[in-house]
């Protein structure tokens, strides 16, 4: 199917909301991102990539409870959907599947 | 845990988020940055967040996030609220009579002087509008080398004009155009006249509005068209068509009938001219077809936009004819110049048929213009400000129920826009019946707005309206709308005109107002020094008469000494105060340019020089006429010699001997100083000009007995004797003109500002009346009363003096030195005459009000209502 094919980074941020469960919103994936991966993405690209998420129907959002750092300000929490949790079983199939033709490492440097 | 006194994120980038971004996707956005921001804060410290801030917010301006406007917010009915805003605009204009009148009269009168220096510039630049084929018709100029410089011509060797129209099918029409000046006889009158000699296709080419005859009348080498001014002057109530006039061409008379006549020419037109001929006429003396050294404008008409791609490529073979032709004078190169863009090009066109336009006269009338119409706008300002202080009410309940400050602002330029189009059109009723028909006589001008020919007017008219709609209504749009409802109905919110933007335009105007009287009087002042100034010998008791040739001169000299009352005549070939010749001189090897009277020994003598030093010429001696010459004063100081002077002069290799000093006179008018004079005596015969001195109090009886004597002796030229009194009269009256233009301009300025003044202070003692009231219970007296209104005004005043003197005398000398070379400067007096008349008007503007404050009855103006 088409429509179910994604990117790295979109894939990298499905799997964070995925683990975050209800606490996913655009700073705790930035955080969550980092501390598990290391890398470190600009804010805005989290927010461009959770939007694309959720046109693509993998992701589900709802506008969650205020924090006093965000100046009483609501977020944006996102859930994993059903289709979303699919995409992340199809790719971790389709990879293991993919891995498990490889050939084992020969060190042989007589060729 | 974040620090005890956290610091807030970046304001202006805060800010810019919230101007960027979408309403709806502001708020967790907003949150997820702040909340990062307060994170790294406490990791990374408060330079670092500050930064990624910023950067956050930069990186999240996208396409998607950022705020657009959406269908929703469109859907006004926009006819309905802008009828509205007129409807209501409307209300308020007749509801407040006297502050709208002054606001649209001082703008009508504004604009008005803005037309009119817009239709004198115009006329300027734009030269040749009205003809319909404007865009078809190119000169051909020419370039060839002068001293060693490559020059464009505006003429081109008149044969060339038959072999365009013989070898390029392209060209429509080509005409050939020569001016000048003849004597024409009508009616046994003589009249000299401004005539051009063209070819038949001239009318095809040049639209022209023919009143009477036909415009193919030039068809007919022996029919001419002539202005309708012209005709009038001829056969004043006859139909001219038809008649026969009689013009002297080259010495020789030649009959030909009018055979149309157009409108007067306007001031846009290509060229100036008061009657056309065929070139035929001239033709039979001077042959234009076949001389090659002769040489004429030539202007052609292309078929087609695209189609003088051809012609330009043919111009080089009509270099290489002319040149086989005229080997004397070799063409570099021929162009075609473009008929509209002639005046931009006057100054690099040498003989072309634009006129450089002189600056001077446009730069003042376009800073006149400036002048009134900032005036004019300051008042709107002021005024409209205070006038809002009645409709703040309305204010507050449009902002009540939601309407949005922009909305508000749209409103006020609406009504704006009413006051503004009523002033336009005022504006131009003004200059049409009466700026500009002054201005016309003054200035000698044909000027005219002419709605139905004239694009660039409605621009102007367009441009105009949208240029003072924005600037006279801007401001107090957005300084009303910037009201709060809740200032307004708590009382609070109180209009105060002593708000500095206003003393700052008031003051402005007092500038501008002190500055256009400083240039009044000083015109005036320097006027009157001119005209009582002593001209440097004594011109009264002269006629001066032009004579043709040498055969009249004897018989009219020979007649006039009989008669008893003259005392002398005297010969020359120039004519002191109007036309002078100059020529080089040389003493040593020191050259230098000198005006240079040549006349008859006795001429110094009748004309009534004074002698300085040496003697004056003594026709007995015949080394006089030979070899010697009179200098003036001027000449002896250039020089820097001492009489006697043991040098000799050189002028043209003759070798001449300074035998007197004469004191120095004004040999040309004001407009010029005084330049080293020389004079030299030649032998009594076939001079141009004879000068009449007659016996005391008989100069008018004579000069018409003169000019009867002359009508007897001459009859193809015509007759320019004139009293040498009167030499400077024309000069006068044009300084009269541009004196009169100052002081109007002066008087137009202290109006407007008399104006903007009166209804400032009218709306102002309105605001006051209770405060006013309150004081006269007390026992203020009047004297106190007017303190409060009349102290800060004289205060701006003061200031505006101070500014304006020092502006005025400068920018008013500078004009000054500029037309004039006499002039007592910026003086004394009438910085002094300006400051205090200023002040006369404002205190008698000021006190006009002032009356209604001591009319009014504190019980009257306290009674809650």
């Amino acid at each position: 199917m088409k429509g179910n094919h994604i990117g790295e980074l979109e894939e990298l941020i499905l799997l964070t909301v995925g683990i975050l469960q209800t606490e996913a919103y655009g700073v705790a994936v930035l955080k969550e991102l980092s501390d598990q991966t290391g890398r470190s993405v600009n804010i805005s690209a989290i927010h461009a990539v959770l939007n694309r998420l959720e046109e693509k129907g993998f992701l589900n959002s709802q506008m969650g409870g205020a924090t006093n750092e965000r100046g009483g300000r609501r977020k944006r929490v996102y859930t994993l959907s059903a289709s979303g949790r699919s995409v992340v079983d199809e790719m971790k199939a389709m990879r293991d599947k993919l891995y498990s033709q490889l050939p084992p490492l020969s060190y042989n440097f007589s060729v | 845990m974040k620090s005890q006194k956290p610091t807030s994120p970046p304001r202006w980038a805060d800010r810019l988020l919230e101007f960027y971004c979408n309403p709806r996707l502001l708020e967790q956005i907003q949150g997820d940055v702040h909340e990062l921001y307060y994170w790294r804060l406490s990791e990374k410290g408060e330079k670092q967040a500050k930064w990624a801030f910023w950067w956050d917010i930069i990186r999240f301006f996208r396409w998607r996030n950022i705020k657009r406007s959406t269908t929703q917010q469109q859907q006004f009915n926009s006819t309905g609220m802008l009828k509205n805003y007129f409807k209501i605009g409307w209300r308020n204009l007749l509801k407040q009579k006297q502050p709208s009148l002054i606001n649209i009269l001082g703008l009508a009168i504004a604009i008005a002087c803005c037309i009119v220096a817009y239709l004198f510039i115009e006329g300027n630049w734009l030269k040749g509008m009205y003809h319909e084929n404007k865009d078809h018709i190119y000169m051909i100029t020419h370039t060839a080398t002068e001293n060693d410089e490559v020059t464009q011509f505006g003429y081109l060797s008149s044969p060339l004009a038959n072999v365009i129209k013989e070898n390029f099918p392209s060209v429509k029409y080509v005409s050939r155009i020569n001016n000048a000046r003849v004597v024409v006889n009508c009616k046994n009158e003589n009249f000299s006249q401004f005539v051009q000699y063209v070819d038949s296709q001239y009318m095809d080419m040049f639209t022209y509005n023919v009143l009477y005859g036909s415009a193919q009348a030039l068809d007919d080498p022996n029919q001419v068209i002539v202005t309708e001014s012209v005709a009038q002057k001829f056969f004043r109530d006859e139909f001219p068509v038809g008649e026969e006039i009689r013009v002297y061409i080259n010495g020789e008379a030649k009959a030909v009938t009018i055979g149309a006549v157009m409108e007067d020419l306007s001031n846009v037109a290509m060229f100036n001219f008061d009657i056309l001929l065929n070139n035929q006429l001239l033709n039979s003396t001077t042959s234009l077809d076949e001389n090659w050294e002769k040489s004429s404008w030539t202007f052609l008409q292309i078929e087609e936009e695209g189609s003088s791609v051809e012609l330009l490529a043919g111009l080089k073979r009509l270099v290489d004819i002319h040149n086989e032709m005229d080997q004397d004078n070799k063409y570099l190169g021929i162009q075609l110049e473009p008929m509209m863009g002639l005046s931009r090009m006057a100054e690099q066109i040498e003989g072309g048929a634009a006129n450089g336009a002189n600056l001077a006269p446009q730069i003042v009338l376009a800073a006149i213009g400036i002048f009134m119409l900032t005036l004019a706008i300051f008042n709107y300002i002021n005024i409209a400000i205070l006038m809002a202080t009645k409709r703040v009410k309305e204010i507050g309940v449009r902002k009540a129920i939601g309407v949005k400050r922009s909305q508000l602002v749209f409103q006020f330029l609406t009504e704006n826009l009413i006051t503004c189009l009523i002033s336009i059109t005022l504006g131009v009723l003004i200059a049409i019946t009466l700026f500009i028909p002054w201005f016309n006589d003054m200035a000698t001008t044909n000027l005219k707005v002419d709605l139905l020919n004239d694009p660039y007017i409605y621009l102007f008219f367009g441009g105009l309206l949208v240029f003072i709609t924005l600037a006279s209504g801007a401001y107090p749009a957005f300084y009303i709308s910037s009201f709060k409802p809740v200032d307004i109905f708590s009382g609070k919110q109180r209009m105060s005109s002593k708000s500095v933007f206003t003393s700052v335009l008031l003051t402005f105007q007092f500038v501008l107002a002190i500055i256009t009287i400083i240039s009044g009087i000083a015109f005036v002042q320097t006027n009157n020094i001119n005209h009582n100034r002593d001209w440097g010998y004594d011109n009264s008791s002269k006629i001066v008469v032009n004579l043709p040739s040498d055969k009249e001169y004897k018989e009219i000299k020979n007649e006039l000494l009989q008669q008893s009352q003259v005392l002398g005549t005297a010969g020359s070939m120039d004519l002191v105060g109007r036309n002078i010749s100059e020529t080089t001189v040389k003493i040593g090897e020191e050259e230098m340019e000198v005006d240079f009277i040549r006349a008859t020994a006795n001429y110094p003598d009748i004309m009534g020089f004074r002698l300085s030093e040496g003697r004056l010429f003594n026709s007995a001696m015949a080394t006089d006429i030979t070899n010697s010459i009179i200098v003036n004063r001027t000449f002896m100081d250039w020089y820097n010699l001492e009489f006697p002077v043991e040098q000799t002069v050189t002028i043209d290799s003759n070798e001449m001997n300074i035998i007197g000093i004469v004191e120095d006179f004004h040999a040309e008018n004001f407009a010029f100083s005084i330049n080293p004079v020389v004079i030299s005596a030649l032998p009594d015969s076939n001079m141009h000009y004879l000068t009449i001195k007659v016996a005391e109090d008989q100069t008018e009886v004579m000069a018409t007995f003169v000019k009867e004597l002359w009508h007897e002796k001459v009859d193809n030229d015509i007759y320019n004797g004139i009293v040498q009194a009167e030499m400077f009269d024309m000069y006068f009256f044009e300084m009269k003109g541009l004196r009169n233009t100052m002081l109007f301009t002066a008087t137009l300025a202290v109006i407007l500002s008399a104006m903007g003044l009166f209804g400032l202070v009218s709306l102002n003692i309105n605001n006051k009346m209770k405060d006013f009231g309150i004081r006269k219970i007390l026992g203020a007296t009047m004297f106190q009363l007017s303190k409060i209104i009349v102290k800060r005004i004289v205060i701006l005043w003061a200031i505006g003096c101070l500014i304006g003197g020092l502006l005025g005398s400068m920018a008013i000398g500078a004009l000054l030195d500029s037309v004039y070379s006499f002039h007592s400067g910026v003086g004394a007096l009438p910085l002094f005459f300006a400051i205090s008349f200023l002040l006369i008007v404002i205190l008698l503007t000021v006190s006009m009000q002032l009356v209604k404050v001591k009319n009014s009855n504190p019980v009257d103006t306290l009674r809650i209502e």
